[in-house]
């Protein structure tokens, strides 16, 4: 680690230890005089350095928030009968409460549950809560478990959309919706980021429909963007549970019935996914979305054929319609 | 696996959980607790020497000595032993942060169908441990898989039996054969199940989507592959076997929904762009094809343009 690293490691690290002590919590003056690493760079007499430490220390404190240190700030009176912040730690919200243990079998399926983080933002944040589940000193149990679940978040939106949605901001995108052939621009404010059966979608604030809207991360076709400096203030709620509710839901009212070539790498594929096929070889498949079950299915081509609803049969035909269009050799000869 | 980046926050982090951990285990060896949090020795001694000079300041600025942190520098020199002496500040372990809750809920939720039972259990009892151990409700992000195909059951016996595994496959496109394999770990990957294992058929490492094994069955002989998870690259497949070289006509915004099939840009012009994809089956083409219908158009060659149309025209 760079020299600059460790001095932001010694800050940050003495910061929490300091104020943990103080149960009557310390004033940002009284802290940039206590701790060497703010000191040292504190003089109250030049404006510009002042502005420079303000803005250390409130990284600081956004970061250790970060971390799921609770940093509580109130208010107390002067002598001089003005009011100033002080700012503590307060040590019950800091640690594991008492009695909050973990035998070996539980430790060894919470690292393979931090571990199907890989890539992106939330590995980081895996990371963390390993390091910190470690310091119980409780070895994983042997063997392990044969297991490599893997969350990838290398949805090209996912990053950005992470980011807008931690910062509560408002993020614009090209969006395909399912069925057409161009995307077209969307404002949203993220709520929440789900994935299901492997797909991502976001739960967001449509802001020009001014109502919740669901999308999917990989219709979205560009680098979300964060539009201006402006927030959006959302009721504070599990959004993502309630997106999996909603899609549970659905999943639970839509039913389709498909036709499976018997053999085919369809009916091997769907059966293990939605159970035996009837006698007639007709598979149920429960679905959120008729558009998204129907991009699965086109795959399979002339070996499934969908029977019911109607919608997933005309969503079929419109994409083999357009793919026979745009492969027909005759009318693209022809212009 | 790249090596994650270390940052600050990773120091921090260590210096938190390193102090209850030695409250708890000194003396122990810097050797046992680089194990325990799975860095190097140098790491932990390093922060073993960083913590001995911070404490707890007042106004002067300078710690006092019964503030610090401290240790027994002889053992700690001399044999490598951290005997913590002197603790200040903090005792327990930090609760995880909403976000840092939120990733080992989701993981548990993603492995929860696939291990036995009695780990099952564990999992439900788990997240409420996670919640209670955390600053604020995990929140944001949440993870949510069907079941596994039933395949992955026999698999799992079979791993924790050290014993092979048989059943019928067939791959994309080709016949059908049996396979008995010696399993050595179960994938997710984008809610898809793989198995990766020595191919007893084939006489190589191999990766089976599990979702078309059919019959799968333990085979009480015992594994006979040294092979161990850590053989296992991070890539699943090769693609060695591509006999199909497709040229593509894709618009620039819906080249990301392909790119997991490698395609090479050859020629832009305008708005679209033009890719040679490499395809090991016609399968292979119509699942890229299938990806943005009607978007994504293959141009060359001839023959594979007619057969897509044909492949089309046999579905509506």
């Amino acid at each position: 680690m760079a020299d600059d690293a460790q001095i932001k490691v010694r800050r940050q690290f003495g910061l929490i230890l300091t104020l943990i002590s103080h149960r009557f919590g310390l004033t940002k003056n009284e802290i940039f005089e206590s701790l060497p690493e703010y000191h040292e760079r504190y003089n109250p007499h030049t404006e510009d350095k002042q502005e420079d430490l303000l803005q250390t220390f409130e990284r600081d404190k956004r970061e250790i928030r970060e971390r799921g240190i609770v940093i509580d700030t109130f208010e107390t009176e002067t002598f001089s009968g003005g009011q100033e912040t002080r700012y503590r730690i307060v040590e019950e919200d800091y640690d594991f409460p008492d009695g909050l243990n973990f035998s070996s079998a539980e430790i060894t399926l919470l690292r393979l549950a931090a571990e199907a983080w890989r890539d992106g933002s939330l590995s980081e944040d895996s990371r963390h809560a390993l390091t910190k589940l470690r310091s119980l000193g409780i070895p994983a149990s042997e063997p392990l478990i044969g297991l490599a679940p893997r969350i990838s978040t290398t949805a090209p939106a996912f990053e950005e959309l992470k980011d807008i949605l931690d910062k509560n901001a408002i993020a614009t995108f090209l969006y395909l919706k399912p069925g057409a052939t161009k995307p077209e621009q969307r404002t949203v404010a993220p709520l929440a980021l789900v994935n299901r059966r492997g797909l991502w979608y976001v739960l967001a604030h449509d802001m020009d429909a001014d109502a919740q809207r669901t999308f999917l991360l990989s219709r979205i076709v560009n680098k979300p963007k964060r539009l201006g400096t402006r927030t959006f203030e959302a009721a504070a709620e599990d959004y993502a549970a309630q997106l999996e509710a909603e899609l549970d839901q659905l999943d639970l009212d839509n039913v389709a019935h498909v036709w499976v070539e018997p053999g085919s790498d369809a009916a091997v594929r769907l059966q293990a996914a939605h159970g035996a096929a009837s006698e007639e070889g007709i598979v149920e498949i429960h679905f959120s979305d008729v558009n998204l079950l129907a991009d699965e299915l086109t795959e399979f081509g002339a070996t499934v054929r969908p029977k019911s609803p109607s919608s997933l049969i005309d969503a079929l035909r419109a994409r083999f319609e357009s793919l026979v269009a745009t492969h027909n050799v005759k009318e693209h000869a022809h212009g | 696996m790249a090596k994650p980046r270390m940052q600050a926050s990773d120091g921090v982090t260590l210096l938190l959980s390193l102090v209850p951990y030695l409250i708890v285990e000194s003396p122990v060896s810097i050797a046992d607790a680089a194990k325990n949090f799975g860095v190097s020795e140098n790491m932990i001694r390093e922060a073993v020497e960083g913590l001995t000079t911070l404490g707890v300041a007042d106004k002067t600025g300078i710690p006092m000595h019964d503030q610090m942190f401290d240790i027994d520098w002889d053992q700690f020199l001399d044999e490598g032993i951290i005997d913590l002496t002197h603790t200040v500040g903090i005792e327990g372990t930090p609760r995880f942060s909403a976000r840092e809750a939120a990733t080992l809920v989701a993981g548990l939720s993603l492995i929860e169908n696939a291990v036995s039972g009695d780990n099952r259990e564990l999992i439900h009892g788990l997240r409420d441990k996670i919640a209670l151990g955390s600053s604020s409700k995990p929140a944001g992000i949440s993870v949510a898989t069907a079941h596994p195909p039933q395949a992955v059951d026999s698999i799992r016996d079979a791993i924790d039996q050290a014993v092979h595994i048989e059943f019928e496959y067939r791959s994309a496109g080709s016949e059908t054969l049996t396979r008995l394999v010696d399993p050595i770990r179960v994938e997710a990957v984008s809610g898809t199940w793989y198995l990766r294992g020595y191919c007893h058929t084939r006489k190589a490492l191999r990766t089976f989507r599990v979702d078309r094994m059919l019959n799968a069955r333990i085979d009480l002989t015992p594994r006979d592959t040294t092979l161990e998870e850590k053989d296992l690259d991070d890539v699943l497949f090769d693609v060695s076997e591509s006999d199909i070289v497709a040229t593509l006509s894709v618009p620039a915004w819906a080249l990301g929904s392909i790119s997991d099939f490698g395609p090479r840009t050859i020629a832009e012009s305008g708005e679209r762009i033009t890719v040679e994809v490499n395809f090991a089956t016609v399968e292979g083409v119509y699942r890229a094809l299938a990806r943005r219908p009607g978007v994504i158009t293959v141009i060359a060659p001839q023959s594979l343009r007619e057969q897509v149309a044909e492949w089309a025209k046999n579905a509506l």
